[in-house]
């Protein structure tokens, strides 16, 4: 797939929307608690850890299915309609 | 992928050889370990110091705030967070440009672990040779025993290196009884999993993978070097034509230069590449080809330095420059964000207020005709003292403050909120939203103030 082996896929599928994941958890939780999010979900407000994991959890899921379609749209589009090439 | 297509493809890979790293010892051998003492000690060790009968470093995340010996930081205060991250940033660059990947061979995680990985996989397997041996030849017995051994420890390990994680967020004292009774909360549980897991795969299976295609570093860092960058480098001229000889032989009679093509740099390289065919991205700048390489040049009487730290140009014309512009450059950029990011770290405001209007009750006539606005008041003091505050308003002249809670007293690194009601003579009102002015001063320090706006409401 695209050229470029497959761990290479894998890792930049995984690794990279776990950073971002990260970066935005960082943003987010600095202004708001995430007590608050906890609350909206009906989830216990005491137990903060699960706010930020959850949300890490989230934010890492939509990275990943970001990446996923780019990856989709950077496979290369084919011109030909020869099928035998 | 087309049909009859991947064949051809897949041979363009080679497939992950396994890279057994020989051990090597010299002057970088023993800065890496110096390296990796200190910083591995600092890892494990900081988070069971103590400061003032609490934690020294504790990233409380429930109370939302970080204690870095006896210093509070507050999301508030996120914005030199992110100088110091830029700092960072900018430290790598000139180094970099300097003398290359410094980070990358003496203090990159991977690195770190990977070095200690690799010790406990020595201890239990033996050296280079009898790795090679017990992967290709070894009985299965002798292997699962060595190798389960190995693992084992090594899950260990990895253990105590997440549970130190989590300890640098959890109060680690409390979260080691926890553990002892196997009464962790789920989500520590897992964290603790989770970066134990991550430990024991990158340093034990990844390897020189995670270098190759999950470090961004790596990918960028040919950006920040230059002619002029110490870097890692066989020296061709002196050590081509390679070939073996016997020591007492003259190269020069045989037609040889000083590579007496041992391949032993090429077995001590963590990354499995050969620094003879010039610098490339995977060099991860960890000199152990240049200890090896000097250890043999040892003992064939040459002189040392066949491969060694040097720059491009003093390769190919003997002169070389250090400092440039892009290194001058790097400098003063690095100087400046640092001092910025002190300045507004010493002069950075103690006390942060937050002030909302009661929205249930826009406002209220009083029985004098006067307006009523309701407030709620939240003051947050950074400060490492207890601090009594003063509230006045300004912006509406005949706005009079009336406290309902005592005195706006707030404990260190502490938040409190009070109510408070603005009366204002209706006569003075002219419009039906007035933005008003809080000022908020500390009694005991002139230093220590801020202002807020709110709005006052009437009909």
């Amino acid at each position: 797939m695209l050229g470029i082996p497959l761990r290479q896929v894998i890792i930049a599928l995984i690794w990279s929307s776990f950073l971002s994941a990260g970066i935005a958890c960082g943003l987010i939780f600095a202004w708001i608690d995430p007590t608050v999010l906890l609350d909206q979900f009906g989830l216990d407000p005491d137990n903060s850890l699960s706010g930020y994991s959850l949300a890490f959890f989230f934010f890492w899921f939509i990275g990943i299915a970001n990446v996923s379609i780019c990856l989709f749209f950077l496979r290369p589009v084919t011109h030909s309609t020869d099928k035998e090439r | 992928m087309k049909q009859g297509e991947p064949t051809l493809r897949q041979e363009l890979y080679a497939k992950r050889q396994k890279i057994y790293p020989r051990q090597v010892s010299g002057m970088f051998a023993s800065l890496r370990i110096l390296a990796v003492a200190i910083l591995l000690g600092l890892y494990y060790g900081l988070p069971w110091l103590r400061w003032d009968g609490q934690q020294a470093v504790l990233f409380d995340l429930p109370a939302r705030q970080f204690h870095i010996f006896g210093l509070t930081l507050w999301p508030q205060d996120f914005i030199y967070l992110s100088g110091l991250l830029i700092i960072a940033a900018l430290s790598l660059f000139f180094f970099t440009a300097l003398a290359g990947r410094l980070w990358c061979g003496f203090a990159c995680p991977q690195t770190v672990w990977t070095e200690v990985f690799l010790w406990i996989e020595r201890l239990i397997e033996g050296e280079r040779y009898k790795r090679m041996k017990l992967d290709n030849k070894g009985a299965m017995k002798q292997k699962i025993i060595l190798k389960g051994l190995k693992h084992g420890i090594w899950i260990l390990f990895s253990a105590w290196t997440g549970f130190t994680f989590v300890g640098y967020f959890t109060p680690i004292i409390e979260l080691g009884a926890k553990l002892l009774s196997f009464s962790t909360g789920p989500w520590e549980t897992f964290w603790i999993i989770f970066y134990g897991f991550a430990t024991y795969g990158n340093a034990g299976w990844m390897r020189e993978q995670v270098c190759i295609y999950m470090c961004p570093y790596a990918r960028f860092q040919s950006a920040m070097i230059d002619n002029d960058t110490l870097v890692i480098s066989y020296d061709k001229n002196r050590g081509d034509p390679r070939g073996a000889r016997r020591r007492r032989d003259d190269p020069g009679e045989l037609g040889l230069g000083d590579c007496i093509d041992c391949q032993l740099c090429v077995q001590v390289c963590p990354t499995g590449i050969d620094i003879r065919h010039g610098l490339q991205y995977q060099c991860i700048g960890c000199a152990a080809c240049i200890d090896v390489c000097n250890d043999i040049m040892d003992k064939m009487k040459y002189a040392k330095g066949l491969i060694r730290y040097t720059t491009e140009n003093t390769l190919l014309s003997g002169k070389s420059h250090l400092l440039r512009p892009r290194v001058i450059i790097y400098a003063l950029i690095l100087c400046f964000a640092t001092g910025l990011l002190i300045h507004g770290f010493t002069t950075r405001n103690t006390v942060e207020l937050d002030i909302s209007r009661d929205r249930n009750v826009l406002y209220r006539e009083l029985a004098n005709g006067d307006i009523e606005n309701h407030y709620s008041l939240k003051i947050l003091n950074k400060d490492r003292n207890q601090h009594q505050y003063q509230l006045s308003v300004a912006g509406l002249e005949s706005a009079n403050l009336k406290l309902d809670d005592g005195p706006l007293l707030v404990a260190a690194a502490a938040v409190n909120t009070f109510q408070l009601r603005v009366i204002a003579k209706a006569s003075s009102l002219h419009s039906s939203v007035h933005t008003i002015q809080f000022h908020l001063q500390a009694l005991d320090d002139n230093s220590i103030f801020i202002v807020s706006d709110a709005k006052f409401v009437n009909p």
